[in-house]
């Protein structure tokens, strides 16, 4: 074969596999955001629409009657959001406490027994959620916090930390040793090195951190129906369930409801997308 | 001083005479919602909290099938409402785990305790009273009365005439009508009330007296054959639809393609209201296989208990016994399509109104020709295991005989649980 006909071979091999990544990724693409497309056109139909057999794909009278029903004109739904707000934003401050220190502890120190401590913390971000909702339920009940806000608050900043500290340990290994040493010799404390060196530099991390326990916690599901009973502490995600009702599931209301579900992450994403990219790739960097 | 924190509490007496009580209802049905049931709720709320001015009441909503499960929850924490309503399928685990109160004292003093109608499920194995249904229901089929009229057959009189009619609807209507709509999804509650008086209407039995399963019989095997025939052989309900739930049935029913729909007769008037202009909708209960005649009509209804840690037990029968009250149980039948739970509520209806003409016979077929099937604990074990035997073998995937032996096994290995 002459020199031009391998040329041409492997540009043809090289146009055919661009034309399958781009085949997959459009594939990916739609898998992804067909589900999400369908869940908000759904959410601007009439319920008789939404019945309709063969069934519409775009609205025929698009309505937002759905999202005043379901959102708007509804204190419990909105009460819901606020729970939530409030269950993501202190769940999440208590994560990026704990996780931090314990990140810079376990990338930094060696002592008696700390190889099986991290394994110990690690492991159990292999546990599924279900393997521990029935002891957590009968844990709450014992300590007295069952049905409330606080117990959420609790679980859901225990169960992410460990994640959050695999990924921050990342980002504390990559900062030079001889910059917390400077500190140290300038007198500042274990601590002090920490807060005034150490942390300012992780912020990348603690930025993807955040949004990654934000996003995790705001779509739980399982822990927030299994804690939590009374519509004073149920979450939003529970309460999109509430509208599997008595005359079957109002797919409009419970796409409406769905879709402003899904606002606030998609709102946070977008403000710290670049932060969390960043922060992702710089902490895979070693670890 | 003294005079004046004197004055300060004499002023404040009123005030804490008119402090409000809240009783806390756990419903799953939404109150503020736009269905006849919720209309029927908020106006039962509605009346109660004016006849009770420093009352009110706090309704807390569950998805319905699983407010059993939240009430158990939240039982064993000691966090439950003044009254729940409870499902009266699995009231029963709620009895045995001791979470209710009797109410048999107070269903006493009424003075008229015979005329309830109560649910088996609901009376504990010390034979007390655990649970009043706030409504009852028959199951059977919703059928489309003008489409019965059209084929000039007549109302079927067993089942057998019933594929026949709902064959010749389909042929009326064309491809995309069903003919015979059951819900048999193995995880929805559905397969076994259509599946078990039918069995026990040809003298078959479900359970041994240990508990355990007993499903392979000739009436098992003969109710399995007619189930299997509707989808394989008849052709009158395609299998996509046999292995859904009655809730997806429902949305094709609201559309008018659906002959003979299994449901509960309190859809009855909700239905009535949506399927399309012309459409007429009946209720009959569940004709005969053999022979001529109507099967034991299944019976169920949404039970109100109290808890056995309820704060205000004595407020909390005062609006049970509103909510069932003759009158209320009428409002309620009128406006939700109910059937009343009291038996001199039937006497009390207007038997040509289209709202209330299907009371007074529906009373008396539940009277005499209820279903009398006292649900093990597990009743989710003896609907899925049955619900997955049927479905296989809708979908040609067993024979009736290897499916019931495997349902057996199934349910025999779930149902301490």
């Amino acid at each position: 074969m002459t020199v031009d006909g391998r040329a041409k071979r492997r540009r043809r091999q090289s146009y055919a596999a661009n034309a399958a990544a781009a085949a997959l990724l459009l594939f990916a693409t739609l898998f992804a955001i067909v589900p999400i497309l369908w869940a908000v056109l759904t959410s601007l139909k009439s319920p008789r629409e939404v019945a309709l057999y063969p069934p519409t794909f775009f609205p025929h009278d698009l309505t937002f009657e759905n999202y005043f029903g379901a959102v708007f004109n509804n204190g419990t739904y909105l009460h819901y959001l606020l729970n939530t707000a409030i269950i993501v934003l202190v769940a999440t401050c208590l994560c990026l406490l704990c996780a931090s220190h314990a990140a810079h502890a376990v990338a930094r120190y060696r002592f008696w027994g700390s190889n099986v401590l991290m394994f110990a913390m690690f492991s159990t971000i292999m546990i599924p959620g279900v393997a521990v909702v029935i002891p957590l339920y009968m844990l709450s009940v014992e300590a007295g916090i069952y049905d409330t806000v606080l117990v959420l608050i609790l679980v859901y900043g225990a169960w992410l930390t460990p994640t959050l500290v695999w990924l921050l340990r990342g980002f504390v290994i990559v900062i030079p040793n001889e910059l917390e040493e400077a500190g140290r010799i300038d007198g500042y404390s274990r601590l002090g090195v920490f807060y005034r060196i150490t942390l300012p530099l992780m912020k990348p991390g603690l930025v993807a951190g955040a949004v990654l326990i934000f996003a995790n916690i705001w779509n739980e599901f399982l822990l927030g129906y299994s804690l939590v009973q009374s519509e004073t502490a149920r979450v939003v995600q529970v309460g999109i369930y509430a509208n599997l009702t008595e005359v079957g599931v109002q797919w409009g209301r419970l796409t409406a409801a769905a879709v402003t579900a899904m606002v606030p992450v998609l709102v946070v994403y977008a403000f710290l997308q670049k932060a969390f990219v960043q922060g992702l790739s710089a902490g895979a960097v070693k670890g | 001083m003294r005079r004046i924190l004197l004055a300060a509490m004499l002023c404040l007496l009123p005030v804490l005479a008119h402090a409000e009580k809240s009783l806390e209802l756990w419903t799953f049905i939404d109150p503020a919602g736009d269905s006849p049931r919720s209309k029927a709720l908020a106006q039962i709320i509605s009346a109660f909290e004016q006849q009770n001015p420093d009352v009110k009441i706090k309704p807390t909503i569950f998805a319905w099938n699983q407010i059993n499960l939240a009430f158990m929850k939240a039982a064993q924490a000691g966090k439950v409402p003044d009254v729940t309503m409870l499902n009266s399928g699995r009231i029963q685990r709620v009895v045995a785990a001791n979470f209710l109160k009797p109410l048999d004292d107070y269903l006493d003093k009424t003075g008229q305790r015979s005329d309830y109608i109560l649910m088996p499920n609901a009376i504990g194995a010390d034979k007390k009273i655990y649970g009043v249904p706030y409504e009852v229901r028959a199951l059977g089929f919703l059928y489309r009365s003008d489409l019965v009229e059209k084929t000039g057959m007549g109302k079927p009189r067993n089942l057998t005439e019933l594929v026949a009619s709902a064959k010749k609807m389909q042929e009326l209507q064309g491809p995309t009508f069903v003919g015979v709509g059951i819900g048999f999804d193995p995880k929805q509650d559905s397969a076994e009330k259509f599946y078990i008086p039918a069995v026990v209407a040809l003298g078959g039995k479900l359970l041994k007296p240990d508990g355990s399963a007993d499903f392979v019989s000739p009436q098992a095997i003969r109710v399995m054959n007619y189930i299997h025939d509707l989808v394989q052989k008849d052709k009158v309900m395609p299998l996509d639809v046999g292995l859904t739930g009655p809730d997806q049935v429902r949305t094709l029913d609201e559309a008018g393609r659906v002959g003979y729909y299994f449901q509960g007769s309190h859809w009855l008037l909700t239905l009535r209201g949506k399927i399309p202009q012309g459409a007429k909708m009946d209720f009959m209960p569940v004709p005969l296989l053999d022979s001529d005649g109507v099967q034991p009509v299944f019976v169920e209804g949404w039970n109100l208990g109290i808890p056995a840690a309820a704060k205000e037990p004595d407020l909390a029968w005062k609006l049970v016994s509103y909510w069932t009250s003759p009158d209320v149980q009428i409002m309620q039948a009128k406006v939700a399509g109910y059937l009343p739970m009291r038996k001199s509520a039937a006497a009390k209806v207007d038997p040509n109104a289209p709202d209330t003409a299907h009371i007074k016979p529906l009373l008396e077929v539940i009277g005499s020709n209820a279903m009398n099937f006292k649900w093990p604990l597990n009743t989710d074990a003896l609907q899925e295991s049955l619900g997955v035997a049927i479905t296989n073998v809708m979908a040609d995937k067993q024979k009736p005989e290897e499916a019931l032996r495997e349902a057996e096994k199934s349910y025999n290995s779930m149902r301490a649980y």
